[in-house]
């Protein structure tokens, strides 16, 4: 299996240099914003209290009688973290699509499974390439501003925190590229439902999350999102919610399994 | 005694309502090689894919040598080449850096045999992948379906792409694997390359089996071109006619050619021609492009 990982990290490595330099530089010029934020916080926080909350949730999705933006924790997560689980979970859904029904449809497929390898190993070593690259990711995010609290007076977070709120987006970043899995695995490489239901789920769910406050039927709706159960901010502040962590965990572990059940019955370039 | 490298079994594939192999049976022995005809959408890509475990037959069984291609299909990718008609290939290495990694995959030594039929197949090893024509990427995928020695190779459409040249150079490798006691496997729509190295031929309509046959048998017994000169005149085409398995009939030059098939009716044919002074009498045995077009209901 080793050497089918190594191909598809190879193959990804040069998206995955772009995006953790590109999320990097995002991270660090974020960072410089925050002692501006914090000296104005006066004329902020009248700002904020002018806008509409339903404003607010558009861009920050915990709860909102918290909601302090000179808070490091809740700037780290609406300023930054959101964004990566954003763009990295959108490229991820795209990566797990091609990897598999772009593979069957031109044909590269037929090159690696005519190899003595088992579809196991061939899917695992997708779902590990993967894995790798949302670490890497999360690493270079937690390096830069684990710099930032040394360089940054005014973003005052302890390392541990920051650690454990930034691995935390391993969980719906691998929940999204494993439900991508699951719908790719069990889709005909012919249909194209597969695409638009994770893209859908993902970013509908982020969207849907925004007016979850709100209107009390997508309150119960987004529960079935996986913004519901990742907040960094409020895992640097009040540490891990089990429960939180549990969902993602049994959503990871299904929906992996329906990827392999999936992948092993799969009709290939069907 | 003769070894049975592949037997199909009463294969049966479906996709949704459309049936594209419909109950096929046929073997394939050790050491031979063994050519699969048929038109685009005959059923022999579906057949080749079901052998290699790409999708999976809705009736019947694979056997490649001697094991189910259900049960462990891995078991057997390591002792096949496979060769895709559509071949894709990874486009950000090099062929040497392809080999290499297929060795890894493969465990076995693969690059000094991929360095020789490189040299054959006039392959530059060093060249990025990116930006090759089919046939430059045809030819890598001949040379990674036959660097690791296999006991068998799937091969489907193998030569195209290929240069006359280089077709030539394809064929010779072929018959070198055959002199190797391994069997090849091929599906091909060049007739010409088909009966230049192939032992036996299936060929395949609609998703049925039409024949299995030795290539020398099925040009000699399909039918014949009979070629008959006259010490006069030529012999009208009335009367010809009328006998059963006699047909195209045309007079030249004062020679009547006519296509006998295999089921005429050879003693009234005979019997006619005698009342003739015959001066010369010659058979044509069909190209392998005739029967082929003769199972299609085509003229030849």
């Amino acid at each position: 299996m080793r050497p089918l990982f190594n191909k598809a990290f190879r193959d990804y490595r040069r998206t995955l240099l772009s995006l953790a330099i590109g999320l990097g530089a995002y991270g660090a010029m974020t960072l410089l914003l925050f002692p501006t934020l914090v000296e104005q916080r006066a004329e902020l926080e009248q700002l904020l209290d002018s806008m509409p909350p339903q404003f607010i949730r558009m861009f920050y999705q915990g709860d909102i009688s918290e909601f302090d933006f000179t808070d490091p924790a809740i700037f780290y997560h609406a300023r930054y973290v959101i964004w990566v689980l954003l763009i990295v979970g959108g490229m991820l859904t795209a990566h797990a699509l091609n990897t598999i029904i772009g593979a069957e449809r031109n044909n590269m497929m037929d090159l690696s499974l005519s190899l003595p390898v088992t579809r196991r190993e061939f899917l695992a070593a997708r779902f590990l390439n993967v894995a790798a690259v949302i670490l890497i990711i999360l690493a270079v995010s937690f390096v830069v501003f684990a710099i930032g609290t040394q360089v940054v007076d005014e973003f005052d977070v302890g390392l541990g925190e920051l650690a454990l709120g930034t691995i935390g987006g391993f969980l719906p970043l691998m929940a999204q590229a494993s439900i991508t899995f699951a719908l790719a695995c069990i889709a005909r490489s012919s249909s194209n439902w597969a695409g638009p239901v994770a893209f859908g789920y993902f970013f509908g769910g982020y969207l849907l999350m925004a007016f979850a406050q709100t209107v009390d039927l997508i309150d119960t709706i987004s529960n079935v999102f996986l913004f519901k159960y990742y907040d960094a901010s409020d895992i640097i502040r009040n540490g891990v919610d089990v429960t939180n962590w549990l969902v993602l965990i049994v959503v990871i572990v299904v929906s992996t399994s329906i990827a392999f059940w999936g992948f092993e019955r799969k009709e290939i370039g069907v | 005694m003769t070894h049975t490298v592949v037997s199909i079994n009463n294969l049966t594939c479906r996709y949704g309502d459309f049936t594209a192999v419909k109950d096929l049976s046929f073997e394939v022995n050790q050491g031979e090689i063994f050519g699969f005809l048929g038109p685009n959408g005959a059923g022999k890509t579906t057949t080749l894919r079901t052998m290699m475990d790409f999708i999976r037959p809705d009736g019947g069984s694979i056997e490649v040598f001697g094991i189910d291609t259900r049960a462990e299909p891995e078991a057997i990718k390591a002792r096949v080449g496979f060769l895709s008609s559509e071949l894709v290939l990874w486009e950000n290495w090099n062929g040497e850096q392809y080999i290499r990694w297929l060795e890894k995959v493969r465990h076995k030594p693969m690059l000094e045999e991929a360095q020789r039929l490189a040299q054959l197949l006039d392959f530059e090893m060093k060249r990025s992948l990116q930006g090759m024509s089919t046939g430059m990427k045809r030819k890598i995928g001949v040379i990674a379906a036959l660097a690791h020695k296999p006991e068998l190779l799937i091969l489907d459409e193998p030569s195209i792409g290929l240069d006359p040249l280089m077709q030539q150079v394809f064929e010779e490798l072929m018959i070198e694997v055959r002199e190797e006691g391994r069997t090849v496997l091929l599906s091909s729509h060049d007739l010409s390359e088909v009966e230049a190295i192939c032992d036996r031929v299936a060929i395949i309509r609609e998703g049925e089996l039409q024949t299995v046959e030795n290539v020398a048998n099925l040009t000699r017994l399909a039918f014949r071109w009979m070629n008959l000169t006259f010490k006069d005149e030529a012999a009208p085409i009335e009367g010809f006619d009328r006998i059963n398995g006699v047909t195209d009939i045309s007079t030249e030059n004062g020679e009547l050619r006519m296509r006998v098939s295999g089921d005429a009716d050879m003693d009234t044919l005979i019997k006619h021609i005698a009342q003739y002074p015959v001066k010369d009498l010659q058979f044509d045995h069909p190209t392998l492009e005739e029967i082929f077009l003769t199972y299609y209901g085509r003229e030849a």
